[in-house]
């Protein structure tokens, strides 16, 4: 067996391989590949050249999540399915074509600007892996067929075994889009990969009513699924990391008071989203969590995974204001969101803008913060409100 | 404490606690047969509003809340052949999700606790068809009628059904939620209310109440509002 020296040699040594590839490919290096100290020193560099000079996007971001104010605060739009109106292609080419996707994405981030692109696709890509029947409406984006769950009973958790990421369609799809889009000659901006979190993708095989219930009266069985299911997903955050990407970000939705008490997310989901984070880090990528839920458990999260940045839609549970939660985890992560919804759908660009000066105000001193939306930015509204958010990072920062 | 207030305290506790096999195993007694059916939804409301004061404050969650649903789904289920047919007293309410609408469990949850309060409800949870809507209304003859849409993509479709229920159902209530919407959000597209979640319906469906009978509503695109004339 390995002892930790030689662990930390291979792994030193395969962070300079890493680097060494990124550099031959033209590439920015994978900020997890270098020491600590270094990355620090390069975000102090950046935060000051920032005061005189316009920083690149990985610069901006680098320098927020370190906890330095960059030029202007960083801005995530989230203008993904929404994109597939700039190229011209349908809701189910958008979810089954990676070409077309990642097409469709960089589009999004030369059309309407943004600092990072993050590649939610939809609900189902790794339930449809796992076997469940998925629908690709016309004119809404991919869900499964709750009508057909895969688990139709509870002894069904205990049915589902690893996968081979080589045998996948939708999973191999997204890895694709990583690669298309880690060449900065495609997309001008830093990329982060997509994963749900195994609880999310058993609910997508189950349906939500039954499956919070199985949670409860059967949590063996759902624990058993979620190791299988992480098993595959290790392979498959690898393999994202692989392309050169530089974060990954991993949606936790269950881990928040619309959905499972804190104590059995922790229970159930807590150590198979540490074990998938440690792989994210282990192989260069920083970590993003997106969890559009109300009373989110940032405190249950962030002892279980200790993300980089956290993407949010309403304030955690344990905070009541903006300000109170920027006080509490302010320092530990980056704060990314959180425009509301109905504000993007109904609101006027204006009101976008006022809405994200007030975040902007509160959130953005000493960086760690990154403007976006609550959620993905809906996929059949005009992109005008998309345009006031880019806008509003610009103006008021 | 008398042999029926401990069964009816016995009730609101295993509502409370989340416990459907509880409830179940309660109404299954016969001492059960003895007490007024009213006594027992009373029991079976008191514990869902106590759990709801506990969702409002967070400290349960909406999977516990769930079953404390079921709970009183289960305890209804027992009382159905007891309790007196409606007689046009008991208000009546359509609810479901929009079409094209795949996220039902916040529809099953509301419709629940509406169950709960008293209201004879039809819950079409599955997406469903604006006519289906219309047709379950008239059929009903209710008075509500409440839709929930969790994604953007299916706002387009509750807003048909918003539309077609003013123009063909002009007295039925149009009680609108979901994650995507808020309380502008719902009087711009037509609709009567909002509900953000289980924990303020009773409130939502007060106001509605409250609200008088109007001539004609109509939307002015200019101002983005809904105008009503009374």
């Amino acid at each position: 067996m390995p002892d930790a020296t030689t662990n930390y040699e291979k792994e030193s040594g395969m962070k300079i391989k890493k680097i060494l590839k990124s550099v031959k490919e033209k590439k920015v290096p994978q900020i997890r590949c270098f020491p600590e100290g270094m990355v620090g020193a390069a975000a102090a560099a950046s935060s000051f050249r920032g005061k005189f000079s316009k920083l690149t996007p990985i610069e901006r971001l680098l320098t927020t999540f370190k906890h330095k104010e960059p030029d202007r605060v960083p801005v995530v739009p989230l203008a993904n399915a929404v994109a597939r109106r700039i190229t011209g292609i349908s809701f189910p080419e958008y979810s089954t074509n990676p070409e077309k996707t990642a097409e469709a994405l960089c589009a999004s981030v030369n059309f309407v600007g943004g600092d990072l692109v993050v590649m939610m696709i939809d609900l189902s890509v790794e339930a449809a892996d796992f076997g469940q029947e998925v629908i690709y409406p016309l004119n809404s984006t991919a869900h499964p067929n709750y009508l057909n769950p895969f688990i139709k009973d509870v002894d069904d958790y205990l049915k589902i075994k690893p996968i081979d990421l080589s045998t996948t369609t939708r999973m191999k799809g997204i890895v694709r889009m990583c690669e298309i889009m880690s060449d900065p000659k495609t997309c001008p901006v830093p990329v982060s990969g997509f994963v749900y979190g195994p609880l999310e993708i058993l609910m997508m095989m189950r349906g939500a009513k039954d499956f919070y219930k199985d949670c409860r009266n059967y949590p063996d069985h759902v624990k058993k699924a979620c190791a299988a299911i992480t098993e595959t997903l290790l392979a498959y955050v690898k393999a994202q990391s692989d392309t050169g990407i530089h974060a990954i970000t991993i949606d936790t939705l269950l881990a928040s008071w619309n959905a499972l008490p804190k104590k059995v997310w922790s229970d159930l989901e807590g150590d198979f989203t540490g074990e998938i984070t440690r792989c994210v880090k282990d192989n260069g990528c920083l970590v993003g969590i997106h969890n559009c839920g109300d009373g989110v458990y940032f405190d249950a999260q962030i002892k279980a995974m200790a993300p980089d940045f956290i993407s949010f839609a309403q304030l955690p549970d344990d905070c009541s204001t903006p300000r109170e939660m920027k006080e509490k985890y302010g320092d530990q992560i980056t704060l990314v969101g959180y425009v509301h919804t109905p504000t993007i759908v109904n609101g006027t660009p204006q009101q976008v803008m006022d809405e994200a000066r007030e975040q902007i105000d509160i959130l953005a001193r000493d960086g760690g913060f990154v403007l976006a939306p609550g959620c993905e930015y809906p996929p059949n509204l005009s992109l005008e409100n998309a345009f006031a958010l880019v806008k509003a990072a610009e103006l008021y920062s | 404490m008398t042999a029926s207030s401990a069964i009816l305290n016995d009730i609101e506790k295993a509502v409370l606690s989340q416990d459907p096999d509880s409830v179940d195993a309660i109404f299954q007694e016969a001492a059960v047969a003895d007490l007024d059916a009213d006594l027992l939804l009373g029991a079976l409301t008191k514990g869902l509003d106590e759990a709801r004061k506990q969702l409002g404050d967070m400290t349960t969650s909406v999977g516990d809340f769930l079953l404390s649903v079921d709970a009183v789904r289960c305890g209804l289920s027992h009382l159905k052949e007891r309790m007196v047919p409606n007689d046009g007293k008991q208000k009546r309410a359509v609810l479901g999700v929009a079409p094209g609408e795949v996220h039902n469990l916040g529809i099953y949850i509301i419709s629940g606790v509406m169950e709960a309060l008293g209201y004879d409800v039809i819950c079409l949870e599955q997406d469903t068809d604006t006519d289906v809507f219309i047709n379950e209304l008239k059929r009903m003859d209710a008075s509500i009628l409440g839709v929930s849409s969790m994604m953007t993509t299916t706002l387009a479709g509750m807003q048909d059904i918003i539309v077609r229920c003013n123009r063909e159902l002009p007295d039925v209530k149009i009680l609108v939620g979901g994650a995507c919407m808020d309380e502008k959000m719902a009087t711009s597209m037509g609709a009567d209310g909002f509900a953000e979640s289980a924990v303020d319906l009773p409130g939502s469906l007060d106001k509605l109440d409250s609200q008088g009978t109007y001539k004609r509503r109509y939307m002015d695109y200019d101002k983005k509002v809904q105008v009503t004339e009374y």
